[in-house]
């Protein structure tokens, strides 16, 4: 579903190339969870960015259902990715003037998706987590573990085909944590793709397959089952 | 989508109250400012706008251009044009010439009045779009004495009684009878003459020398205004050429000057082209209205550069919501909208704010004085709308560099926790505007300070003449029997009549020469006085006597002249120039029986020019009364008592001379008004510079922190965090200074008596704006520079 070839990203420093992602090639398949390993700065979260499209590599291509990314012009690009991609970042990044229920609407107001259709598809996600009681609160009325439910639910809405995670549990305690590792590994179960960058061994342990990245390249790959 | 962006708006407002408050607070005086030049504009907009056939009326106007290139326009034209017009009635349809030759008083058996008045023709009423409240429209004007009156005189005159049939008596013209009332007019118009004459008696005035001969003069071109209304078919070309064959016609005969006739529409009139002269009325030129609105703009470009400048400095702030709403699928344009429609509903809170604002000025009207600077207009809905049109557009004007900046972030700069300095580092920006806006506070506290010194010192100049227990009572006719009842009345020390009371305007201004052949001529302003204006106002005869009797228009022969006269007149001094013989007007000879002192006739805020005193008993328009200071207010009702035995039908009126002087010299209106702009832009500036201050220290808390936990002192921190703005205090005070200082001398330089542009009032000025400014920022930084390190430093 996903193919990512000979990515090559640098920033230069004093003249010099350094290096953050070096000839990376990958491939996601449909149904895949896909754990990211690696120490900081190994060009983790990087990859992660390129493969939401929140950066571009400064050489390589990327095909996303067969479509080249890159060559795609910038509003069908823009188009694909929203219609495909779902972001849950570390830090949550709610909106904080927006409610519960206003934050897990905004992308479809981003896909022009009629009131109603809005309207059902967010009590379904409140539903599924179960935080019909929270959709009037703010973020900064929900604990770490909740808001990054909202998170999720909100990455979620616009039925992905691929999830993106970044490092989901590194702001949560270890009991939250959990909470939300089951919560991918259900949603992986029903059969969406997620790709997670996480520290943690326990955590990559819930993904179908471990990816490692040293310095900017992948170290191995191998299949966990 | 649009509640969406409303609801975050509302949010991030309510949130944010301070900045809000300072935003919305800042805009709404701006926008207040606006608003009273918008009833301005309006009211410069709405002349003429009721005339039906507007859209075909003309003004003939003339263009005269000398041998020697001068040339000039002119709203006028001559008194035959209007005839020799309508007889092309193929492409005219009708026409029209208001002659404006009166300028007199007019009787009724009980009132008197003075009146502006014109001669024109019945077609008035189909040129125009006036009206009648009471006669007939078609035959008010056509009898010979006919006369129309504006509702306004009508109701002077008579009150509630009709007026139609009342005979009113013209001085030195004769008796006219009213045939119409004026209704109201809808707006206005520059037609303001009081009343209308039926040209019909110009004939007869003409034959009878009453009224010069100019119905048939052609070089009459200052005198009269003709207009025509072009049939419906016919293009404005036409025209052109029907004036240029006039035109033509008349410069066969004229050798060096050329004639030329242009026109203008009725409706470009007012506000007009201000290159055209002898305009009727006092409406105003399109030069003002564009600088009033230009002075307008800049004043609430300077609010808008507060919001844009906090917006701009908040956007780090803003800046995760950005990154976002971007990764969730927003596009450039979607956010850019959304911190637009923010902006634009912030105006409208500011819009709300100054609508209150003008309520109060439009009701206590506090810059308004004999000249009405705010004109009272009801807020129509048209007005209304305009209010809210502007402000929208101030709105996005005020939002689009913000969003336009917000909506260019890039998701991955926000989402990876870049350095938020980094993200927007360079304030460069709005220090530029924070400079401007001081310097615009400092120049115009300077100026409000120099003018209020200016009109200060004036008003602690004497005259020099006596103005202080002068009852000045206006004259309604004879006043012989009157000044002899009035002396009697014990506690009056003396009497005497003028044609104008000193201190503001001069009767009249009259070349004179000092030989018969010399061509050497000067204008001398005169005043029409009696023999006892010499002690009843203590003016000082320098040399010669006082005028020996009292003269009538026959017998005038005697003046008394100032030493700026005699000076300009070449006499050596002053008594060189007793017993001589100068000519007025190059026909009355009259002889110089004494010199007095300069005193400032016109006023302090006047050069004292060549002056005379002339004796003429027909041109006393005021009996000035020298009362004993210890009887005023009895003397009053003394007074009046013997006036309401003489002449019971007319109220008395009077006022106390220097209460009079001090009114004209009065200016509370314009220094009310410059002290509102002043705080206006101090406030603006001020909240600016909080906005910025509040926005720096935010973004240097971690290193006050850092600072702190090294050893710094309070006072080492708040050294290090002001010095910034100090600096844009200084360059403030550097461009603005120089600025001033040349307004305020051009300024100063209209006035004879002035006070100094003094390096210490400027000093004065500039340390009141940085008393202002020292106070707004030490008040933020000392929160923070004593703030405990632990909370700054705490993180995550």
């Amino acid at each position: 579903m996903i193919q990512l070839k000979h990515i090559f990203h640098w920033v230069n420093q004093g003249g010099k190339r350094v290096f953050i992602l070096k000839d990376i090639n990958m491939e996601v398949n449909e149904g895949e969870f896909i754990s990211v390993m690696g120490a900081s700065g190994s060009g983790k979260s990087t990859l992660l960015h390129i493969l939401g499209t929140i950066q571009e590599p400064n050489e390589g291509d990327y095909f996303l259902k067969g479509e080249s990314v890159y060559q795609l012009k910038e509003k069908q690009r823009s188009l694909l990715m929203k219609q495909n991609i779902g972001i849950v970042f570390q830090a949550y990044h709610l909106i904080d003037e927006l409610t519960v229920y206003e934050n897990i609407e905004t992308p479809l107001l981003y896909l022009n998706i009629p009131a109603s259709e809005r309207k059902a598809r967010v009590a379904e996600m409140l539903d599924k987590f179960q935080i019909v009681g929270k959709k009037d609160l703010f973020p900064s009325q929900l604990s770490g573990g909740q808001q990054q439910i909202v998170g999720i639910a909100r990455a979620l809405i616009i039925e992905p085909t691929l999830l993106l995670a970044d490092e989901p549990t590194g702001n949560l305690n270890s009991k939250q944590g959990e909470e939300i590792m089951n919560i991918f590994k259900e949603l992986n179960q029903e059969g969406v793709t997620i790709v997670q960058v996480t520290h943690s061994e326990k955590n990559a342990a819930y993904g179908t397959r471990i990816i490692t990245l040293s310095d900017g390249q992948i170290e191995h790959a191998k299949n966990d089952q | 989508m649009l509640r969406n962006y409303i609801k975050i708006a509302l949010r991030t407002l309510m949130k944010n109250r301070l900045f809000a408050f300072i935003n919305i607070f800042g805009l709404a005086l701006s926008l207040s400012v606006c608003m009273m030049v918008m009833i301005r504009l309006y009211d410069d907009l709405s002349y003429d706008r009721f005339h039906p056939l507007a859209d075909r009326t003309f003004r003939i106007l003339s263009k005269i251009s000398k041998p020697d290139g001068d040339q000039w326009k002119l709203a006028s034209s001559p008194l035959p044009l209007k005839n020799a017009l309508s007889l092309h009635n193929d492409a005219i349809e009708s026409s029209v010439r208001i002659y404006p030759a009166i300028n007199h008083k007019a009787a009724t058996t009980t009132k008197e009045l003075s009146i502006r008045g014109a001669f024109t023709e019945p077609s008035f009423f189909t040129v125009f779009g006036f009206t009648l409240s009471s006669g007939n429209k078609t035959t008010a004007l056509h009898q010979p004495n006919g006369v129309v009156l504006s509702s306004s005189l009508a109701n002077r005159f008579f009150g509630k009684n009709d007026a139609i049939g009342q005979i009113l008596t013209i001085e030195k013209l004769g008796i006219f009878e009213v045939t119409g009332v004026l209704t109201e007019i809808p707006g206005k118009t520059h037609l303001d003459f009081d009343a209308y004459f039926s040209s019909a008696a110009l004939p007869q005035l003409e034959k009878t020398k009453l009224l010069p001969a100019r119905l048939g003069n052609w070089d009459t071109f200052e005198h009269s205004y003709n207009y025509v209304v072009l049939r419906k078919s016919v293009s404005e070309e036409t025209l052109t050429k029907l004036l240029d064959q006039e035109a033509a016609a008349l410069n066969k005969e004229s050798k060096d000057v050329r004639i030329g006739f242009l026109f203008q529409p009725l409706s470009g009139i007012t506000p007009g082209d201000s290159s055209v002269y002898n305009g009727i009325g006092r409406g105003t030129s399109w030069a003002k209205v564009y600088t009033e609105a230009g002075v307008a703009f800049i004043i609430l470009l300077a609010a808008c550069f507060n919001y844009t400048s906090l917006t701009v400095a908040r956007t780090l702030s803003r800046a995760r919501e950005v990154g976002i709403r971007k990764v969730m699928g927003a596009s450039r344009a979607q956010i850019f909208l959304q911190y637009i429609i923010e902006s634009v509903i912030l105006a409208l809170f500011a819009l709300l704010f100054a609508y209150i604002l003008l309520q109060e000025i439009l009701r206590f009207k506090p810059f308004n004085d004999s000249y009405e600077f705010i004109p009272a207009v009801d807020i129509t809905p048209g007005l209304l709308i305009s209010f809210l049109l502007f402000t929208l557009a101030t709105g996005i004007m005020a939002g689009a560099f913000p969003a336009w900046i917000l909506s260019a972030f890039k998701p991955v700069r926000v989402l990876r926790n870049v350095a938020t300095e980094k993200v927007f580092g360079n304030i460069s920006l709005q220090k530029g505007l924070l400079i401007f806006q001081f310097s615009l506070s400092l120049l115009i506290i300077i100026f409000l300070s120099t003018f209020y010194r200016q009109f200060s010192f004036m008003s602690t100049i004497n005259y020099g003449f006596r103005n202080e227990n002068i009852i000045s009572i206006p004259l309604t006719g004879s006043s012989e029997v009157l000044i002899s009842k009035i002396s009697g009345v014990s506690g009056v020390t003396a009497v005497s009549r003028t044609s104008e009371n000193f201190g503001k305007y001069n009767s009249g201004t009259a070349p004179v020469i000092s030989d018969k052949r010399s061509r050497n001529k000067i204008n001398v302003d005169y005043y029409f006085t009696d023999k006892a204006v010499i002690p009843v106002m203590n003016l000082k005869l320098l040399a010669g006597n006082n005028f020996l009797q009292n003269g009538t228009p026959e017998k005038e022969k005697e003046i008394l002249i100032n030493e700026q006269a005699v000076k300009l007149l070449g006499f050596g001094n002053n008594d060189q120039a007793i017993g001589k013989v100068v000519w007025l007007n190059d026909s009355v000879p009259l002889q110089i029986s004494g010199v007095l002192n300069d005193f400032y006739y016109q006023g302090v805020a006047n050069r004292i020019g060549p002056m005379m005193l002339r004796n003429n008993s027909d041109n006393y328009n005021y009996l000035n009364v020298q009362v004993n200071a210890a009887d005023k207010v009895r003397l009053v009702k003394e007074i009046e008592k013997v006036w309401k035995k003489l002449y019971p039908h007319d109220a008395f009126s009077y006022f106390w001379l220097d209460k009079r002087l001090a009114e004209m010299q009065n200016q509370t209106a314009t220094i009310s008004l410059l002290g509102f702009l002043s705080f206006m832009t101090i406030a603006i500036a001020s909240l600016g510079l909080l906005g910025l201050v509040i926005y720096t220290v935010e973004t240097r808390r971690k290193e006050i922190g850092i600072r702190k936990v090294l050893g710094a002192s309070v006072k080492q921190l708040m050294f290090i965090l002001s010095q910034g703005f100090f600096k844009l205090l200084l360059i403030a005070g550097l461009i603005a200074i120089p600025l001033a200082y040349t307004l305020c001398f051009f300024f100063l330089q209209n006035f004879p008596n002035r006070v100094q542009v003094g390096a210490g009032s400027l000093a004065l000025c500039f340390m009141f704006l940085l008393a202002i400014g020292t106070l707004t920022i030490i008040s933020n930084i000392y929160r923070t520079a004593t703030e405990n390190p632990v909370n700054s430093l705490r993180d995550e």
